[in-house]
């Protein structure tokens, strides 16, 4: 890392939301910065799920980049670090070359808190995008959907997501109770509803429950999905941000 | 009102003579047990001199006022080292372990759990639990012990017992440097503690003898352990800490079995490349210690890559002991997988000898060479040789393999 790095926030918070909305999933992972915003895309340990993050320079009150840099990181020990932004707290990211390159995090509110983190050299293998046509396309509140899985994880393990023309159905089965939700095309809080073709696939809750807790970051959610194919989750950010997870299907053998 | 599972067959099973699900106040089977057992034989008066290994136990009875104290066998020398150290034990029949067990004669002293130093009685014992060697005592008891044995599902049988009434230790305790460090060190975490132990090569028998006796962690917390769940936070302790250094390393290229039996009880330890899991599935057949029915009673528990939030009461203290043996094999080996394991009680475990059976069980798996293959369906028939319940059901009741055989990875959609 050569240049000089700083990024600037006035609401610590919205950045602490984002790591924990990672953490979730993420064990450890490479920001990549550039002069135009950073990037992070990773999956889970057990290769199930991928999280792709997209933070644009008008993100931050104030960008400054001057070269390519990547920046490993534990999500744990970010977490703990971030989770002490309070409310009205200012945010300052900095890279610093002592002991073989730290991140500096700024928390700026009554009081000035500085706390470093080792940067990681994490094996770069940097993730393709993920790009697929998907035949079912919707926005809804995000809470309706967390709401939604809540229901179901009360029932199974698996929910089988089923998109009709006007109709989504989240459905789970367990030995003993099953649980049926039922999300109308004019309904409120469905902001969109697109089915190029009817659809039905299988997911483990927990994972999906893991990526709603981004609901915090947005109030509305773009779910898209195709039969045995991935769910995608994608949530609006400021400055044209997103974040996106994707999570693949559970296919019954 | 706690409701009591439905079934009696399954209701023995799950409790192990440790709940009263069936809500007597004395588990029928365990009295049964202590019915059957050949007895130490030797007299007993109110005086015992012996070596012990050194042994100490805590009961769990009348929790936090519980009786504790040092267990002391009326024999001399290095051989009583053997009586308590369950490391040592596999291959050995039943009756051996019944018969080391019952030599050991349960001094007891009523104490709180904290505080317990203040009884003058008890601090003179403190020093005989710390010694890395047996140590030899004089006790006076009030009444000669009684003799008997007692089971339970976690820890090893127990002998006769009676209530202290003097104790003298006849010579100075032998004590690790590890050992005398984590005692002494009052700002250390019990957690801590026991990683520092165990790497320093302590075996989970001394390190829950030392957290149990109320001698390891931060100073306001110090109290006494019950010796069941002393044996259990030492299992769950260390395998964590394992578990957290496998997460690092690469998975395993293939799918390995490992089979072991002893006592009756069947071991299959099949490991799947994929992240860290585990999973124990057992078949209690009928006539083994808990099955009271004629059908097999299967109980299982499981945890993914996170880890449990819960303690695992289907599989209990068993689980913990297992997955410790698990998570040294991939330790050493440095590598990475999630891990299956079916454990088959047959008839002939008609007593629970504890948990240590299942950990020396498991340990012993791995140290033949594994049997290899390239895909799981392979792997699970190979395992299932030699095994009486059908695969099938075992694969039905396998929430690990439910997840893994159908589950597709985000990988497959690059």
């Amino acid at each position: 890392m050569g240049g000089k790095f700083e990024a600037k926030l006035s609401d610590a918070r919205i950045f602490s939301q984002i790591v924990d909305a990672i953490s979730a999933l993420i064990d450890e992972g490479n920001y990549y910065f550039s002069p135009d915003g950073l990037s992070f895309r990773a999956m889970d340990p057990s290769h199930v799920a991928m999280v792709d993050l997209e933070l644009n320079k008008a993100f931050f009150e104030d960008y400054v980049c001057e070269e390519d840099f990547v920046l490993g990181v534990n999500f744990d020990e970010l977490s703990k670090i971030t989770s002490r932004a309070g409310a009205g707290d200012a945010l300052t990211l900095e890279t610093s070359e002592e002991e073989g390159g730290r991140l500096r995090i700024k928390l700026m509110g009554k009081a000035t808190r500085i706390f470093t983190l080792p940067i990681l050299s994490l094996e770069s293998e940097e993730l393709p995008r993920l790009e697929i046509d998907f035949n079912v396309k919707t926005s809804l509140d995000s809470d309706l959907l967390k709401q939604a899985l809540k229901d179901a994880g009360i029932a199974g393990e698996y929910v089988e997501i089923i998109a009709e023309d006007n109709t989504l159905k989240i459905e789970s089965r367990g030995e003993r109770q099953s649980a049926q939700i039922s999300l109308e095309k004019d309904g409120e809080g469905v902001h969109e509803y697109n089915v190029s073709e009817s659809s039905k696939s299988m997911y483990a809750i927990d994972m999906l429950s893991k990526m709603i807790k981004a609901a915090s970051l947005s109030d509305v959610v773009t779910v898209e999905f195709s039969s045995d194919m991935p769910m995608k989750f994608s949530f609006g950010l400021p400055g044209q941000g997103k974040l996106t997870y994707f999570l693949a299907p559970r296919i019954e053998k | 009102m706690v409701k009591l599972p439905s079934s009696s067959p399954q209701r023995c099973v799950l409790c192990k003579g440790s709940r009263m699900l069936c809500g007597r106040s004395k588990c029928p089977l365990l009295t049964r047990w202590n019915a059957l057992l050949p007895f130490y034989k030797k007299e007993l008066n109110e005086d015992i001199f012996g070596s012990t290994p050194p042994s100490f136990f805590v009961g769990r009875f009348n929790y936090p006022r519980v009786y504790a104290g040092p267990m002391i066998p009326p024999d001399f020398g290095e051989e009583v080292k053997i009586l308590d150290e369950p490391d040592l034990w596999f291959g050995k029949p039943l009756e051996i372990i019944v018969n080391y067990r019952s030599r050991l004669v349960r001094s007891v002293t009523p104490v709180e759990v904290k505080n317990p130093w203040e009884d003058r009685l008890f601090d003179s014992t403190r020093e005989l639990v710390i010694s890395s060697k047996p140590i030899d005592v004089e006790a006076k008891f009030e009444k000669p012990p009684k003799i008997r044995i007692d089971f339970n599902a976690n820890a090893q049988p127990f002998g006769p017992i009676g209530k202290l009434k003097v104790i003298n230790i006849s010579e100075n305790p032998k004590v690790e440097r590890v050992v005398d460090r984590c005692v002494h060190d009052y700002d250390l975490k019990a957690g801590s503690a026991i990683i520092s132990l165990y790497e320093g090569g302590l075996s989970v028998n001394t390190i829950q003898r030392i957290l149990s006796a109320g001698l390891l962690g931060t100073k306001p917390r110090r109290k006494l352990v019950p010796t069941r769940w002393a044996i259990t936070a030492t299992d769950d302790v260390t395998s964590k800490f394992y578990v957290n250094l496998i997460k690092k390393y690469p998975e395993i290229g293939e799918y390995f079995v490992f089979k072991s039996s002893y006592l009756d009880n069947y071991f299959r330890v099949i490991l799947i490349p994929h992240s860290w899991a585990f999973e124990q599935l057992e078949a209690w057949y009928p006539g083994s210690a808990w099955v009271t029915g004629k059908q097999p009673v299967i109980v299982v528990d499981h945890e993914f890559y996170e880890g449990r939030k819960s303690y695992a009461s289907n599989v209990s203290g068993a689980y913990y002991a297992a997955r410790l043996g698990v998570t040294e094999y991939l330790t050493r080996i440095r590598r990475q997988a999630a891990c299956v394991i079916f454990r088959e009680v047959h008839g002939g475990y008609t007593i629970p000898l504890g948990v240590w059976q299942i950990r020396e069980n498991v340990r012993q798996a791995f140290k033949n060479p594994p049997e290899r293959f390239s895909s799981l369906e392979e792997a699970l028939k190979a395992s299932h040789n030699g095994l009486g319940i059908p695969l099938q059901y075992w694969v039905k009741k396998s929430q690990l393999l439910n997840f893994i055989r159908n589950q597709t990875k985000i990988t497959t959609f690059f």
